[in-house]
């Protein structure tokens, strides 16, 4: 029993990086219609970041966590420029294989001038534990889970109660309906690529203290937010959240009960179970092809 | 017997329904338009007809079989052809590639023989480039066949894409909107250009909003408006019908 | 635009087959002879992934997967089950053509970045399943020791599989009947359906085009060769581990594929050789060379979705206008 909490627990947790990872990628897909293979590298990029900080900077580390998503913020209008505008009249095959590109470029850069060894960070949080009844929990674990909430919390409130927020909206619904009541698209596609960005990097300084930094975090981080965007339906919020947490639980009691060895099959098992079954995903709708 | 007729054809996207219990037939060798304002279903029923949509209800029946529900490569072996609103051909393709692919339901070659140069596929194809050129000169395209499709002035494009689908021999064609964006001596060779189909022994079905076009060559007219049929007959019995005027016979 | 005379598009083609076969006589330089092969099982992987993605327009990123199913079969077959390596190759072709039937059967019916994601989970399982299998695979740590082909003895000749002149032979001679064959077949009605799928996949199915059979039949033919490519790569290295076939690899794979221009036949080899080579030479340049390499990906994509090939015919496209005779 305990170790089934105790999983329950870590699956929550890591079901909140995916969570994070996975709603800028079903942000930017759903407003701006690009599949952004490069989304783990904005988390890798969040996780170097908030590495300088803490590490080197001695920057505290909530303080180093929101200048981490702002940096990243503001790099992702740089990526929306240059990158993403001139993908947009692409065919899908070509889109995505601009992204992957940008993915392979961040990744190696990255290499480049931060080298590739995995780095630590160590910060005061995994000292301090906290008890939840029968067990306790470091703070630092405790953490990520409060971020991500607050952090989802924070983009409800912005969806659905500003101006801005019912802009993009309107353009995840029908992008030429809401040129035509005057939106700016071009703002709104840069407004979400800021917060993409951020959230994403939110995610990588989360995770960083848990694991390691090293450049190749992104790659393997998403192929998982592939499978929690299928899960939960492309361009669907919601669907991001519930299905980062179903699919970081699912890893962790699989590594608990069965094999460790097998974690990382059941989510892709479950993408390509999804894809056959429901390629909209749990909660997407089915839009036929207009011919 | 019609070889072609829909009956009570019915297609619904989420709430809209874009086709409303549709019966149409064609007989074999006479010409069928189809009319009616914008948005009215025309290009719908040929999707529909041609497998690329399955419909909600109703029925489409080829030759006394119901072809419903088929998919689109099915739908062409069983001899029935078609263009497109806005031509889609196979742009990268020379003229004479987009020929031979039109070819490709009477082709008995097999993955092997294809991949192993047998001569089986040789004398096949020296056969269908021969058939090909014949039906492209036939059509006066026959200077272009090494041009790319896509730098061909509009008015051969869209003759190429005819070509196309006559190459596999059907015994009926869907021409959607042949005559869009002509000029009236073009559209005078679209006239001329159906004839030859017509001569070819080809049922014709045409979708169209040029009503000099459809009052010449038609034997048959069905009127549409909002995915219902509102009127049927011949053209002189069409010119008069108040409701199609109504619906939008303003112009001509 | 006339077409070239068939003898002139052949002078080329003969200089290039007898350049070809002089190489492992006058270099000696066994680092570029290692190069040369190495490129020549790429040429095989990409010519594969050409039919996927430059001929069908499927994006597929688990290319990496078949190459392993091959490599780890033909090491099994041989290992285990003392086939010869001349049984084993056609089998790891078999095996990986079959695994591709068993992945793109569901995947192929998906759309655009749906297929891609697909492909993507297919390769990071496959990947894992190497790993964990040990008892078959033995996991990370992986097989060594795979045996080069028995030697063959013709009269006082002795063809030695383990020097890597002779191997180099038995790569062209693969790759040289591959690329015959990936000619007679584009040049066919199968190869046109692959280009009209490409170009326009509801007007081929109008055309007649049984969409599914072919974009199966262009998946089967990629992930044979690629099996192909698998057994002579495990059988020359004389290791085999699941490291080198993940996702990166794949997409590796996928860079060569646009780089040297997809849906032709010169594309693949551009592709192939010039980035085997290019790489092996940044290895100067360490750790640039993947910037550069993602670099030239992205460059690509935006400026010149044909490649090599794309750049070349916007050249000549605009050295002359289209005319009617």
């Amino acid at each position: 029993m305990i170790t089934f909490l105790s999983q329950l627990i870590n699956g929550i947790v890591l079901g909140s990086v995916y969570a994070l990872l996975s709603l800028g990628l079903t942000m930017i897909f759903g407003i701006l219609g690009i599949v952004n293979f490069a989304q783990g590298e904005l988390y890798m990029l969040g996780a170097y970041v908030g590495f300088y900080l803490i590490a080197i900077l001695k920057v505290p580390f909530l303080l180093a966590l929101l200048i981490s998503m702002i940096v990243m913020g503001v790099f992702g209008l740089i990526v929306e420029r240059v990158s993403f505008r001139p993908l947009q009249d692409k065919s899908h095959e070509n889109m995505i294989l601009g992204t992957l590109g940008l993915s392979i470029f961040l990744m190696n850069g990255a290499m480049l001038l931060f080298g590739a060894e995995p780095r630590r960070i160590e910060t005061p949080y995994a000292e301090i534990f906290v008890n939840l009844g029968p067990f306790s929990i470091s703070m630092q674990r405790l953490l990520v889970f409060i971020v991500t909430a607050v952090v989802i919390v924070l983009l409800s409130v912005f969806i659905k109660k500003t101006k801005a927020g019912k802009a993009m909206r309107a353009c995840q619904q029908d992008l030429t309906a809401a040129r035509i009541v005057g939106i700016d698209i071009y703002r709104i596609a840069m407004l979400t690529c800021f917060i993409g960005s951020a959230i994403a990097a939110a995610g990588g300084v989360l995770i960083a203290p848990l694991f390691l930094v090293s450049p190749v975090m992104g790659l393997k981080a998403i192929a998982k937010a592939f499978v929690v965007v299928i899960l939960g339906g492309l361009g669907n919020v919601g669907g991001a959240i519930l299905g980062g947490f179903v699919i970081g639980i699912a890893e962790n009691l699989t590594a608990g009960f069965i094999s460790s060895d097998l974690k990382d099959l059941i989510p892709f098992t479950i993408l390509i179970l999804i894809l056959l079954i429901k390629p909209e995903g749990l909660f997407g709708k089915y839009i036929p092809e207009k011919v | 017997m019609a070889i072609l007729s829909t009956k009570d054809l019915t297609i619904k996207f989420g709430g809209l329904v874009a086709v409303d219990n549709v019966s149409l037939d064609v007989e074999k060798g006479k010409t069928l338009s189809i009319i009616g304002p914008n948005g009215s279903g025309k290009t719908t029923i040929f999707n529909l007809i041609s497998g690329i949509y399955k419909p909600t209800s109703g029925s489409i029946f080829f030759r006394g079989e119901p072809i419903h529900g088929l998919k689109p490569y099915k739908v062409a072996f069983l001899g029935i052809a078609r263009t497109f609103q806005n031509v889609r051909l196979f742009k990268k393709m020379t003229v004479m590639e987009n020929a031979l692919v039109g070819h490709h339901p009477k082709m008995q070659s097999r993955f092997a023989d294809d991949l192993f140069h047998t001569p089986k596929k040789r004398k096949e194809e020296k056969e269908i480039k021969r058939q090909a050129l014949e039906l492209l000169e036939m059509f006066d395209l026959k200077g272009y066949i090494h041009e790319k499709a896509d730098n061909l002035p509009y008015g051969d494009q869209r003759k190429l894409e005819i070509v196309r689908g006559l190459a596999a021999e059907p015994e009926v064609i869907l021409l959607d909107e042949p005559a869009a964006g002509m000029n009236p001596r073009e559209t005078e060779d679209l006239i001329r250009l159906i004839g030859q189909i017509k001569d070819l022994g080809v049922t014709v079905v045409l979708v169209e909003h040029d009503m000099k076009v459809v009052m010449d060559i038609s034997d048959r007219i069905s009127v549409l408006d909002y995915g219902k049929k509102i009127a049927e007959g011949t053209p002189d019995v069409i010119r008069e019908d108040e409701k199609v005027i109504e619906a939008y016979l303003g112009q001509d | 635009m006339e077409k070239k005379s068939s003898l002139r598009r052949s002078i080329p083609v003969a200089v290039a087959l007898i350049i070809a076969f002089i190489i492992p006589l006058v270099i000696e330089d066994e680092y570029y002879l290692h190069t040369f092969i190495i490129s020549g099982i790429y040429v095989l992987l990409v010519l594969g992934l050409n039919l996927i993605l430059g001929y069908t327009g499927q994006l597929s990123l688990g290319h990496a997967a078949f190459y392993g199913i091959g490599a780890y079969t033909s090491t099994l077959l041989v290992m285990n089950l003392h086939f010869s390596f001349w049984l084993a190759l056609p089998c790891s072709g078999l095996a990986a053509g079959t695994a591709g039937l068993l992945l793109g059967f569901p995947a192929l019916r998906l759309k655009g970045a749906y297929l891609v994601i697909c492909t993507l989970a297919f390769v990071e399982i496959v990947h894992q399943i190497f790993m964990s299998w040990e008892s078959l695979t033995r996991g990370p740590m992986g097989i060594p020791g795979v045996p080069s082909p028995q030697n063959i003895s013709i009269g006082n000749i002795l063809i030695d599989f383990s020097e890597k002149q002779t191997y180099y032979y038995l790569v062209l001679v693969i790759v040289l009947i591959s690329l015959l064959l990936n000619f007679f077949l584009i040049r066919s009605k199968t190869g046109r359906a692959f280009i009209a799928i490409r170009e326009d996949q509801i007007a081929a199915g109008i055309m007649g085009i049984n969409l599914t059979f072919y974009k199966l039949t262009a998946f089967y033919s990629a992930c044979f060769l690629a099996g192909i490519a698998g057994s002579l790569y495990v059988h020359y290295i004389g290791f085999v581990s699941p490291e080198s076939f993940t996702l990166g690899e794949s997409i590796n794979i996928v860079v060569m594929t646009i780089a040297g221009g997809m849906g032709t036949l010169i594309g693949p080899l551009i592709g192939a050789i010039g980035m085997t080579f290019l790489l092996e030479f940044m290895r100067a340049l360490a750790e640039y060379r993947m910037l550069i390499y993602g670099i030239i990906l992205m460059v690509l994509i935006v400026v010149l979705p044909e490649g090599a090939i794309g750049g070349i015919d916007i050249l000549r496209r605009n050295l002359r206008k289209p005319q009617k005779i």
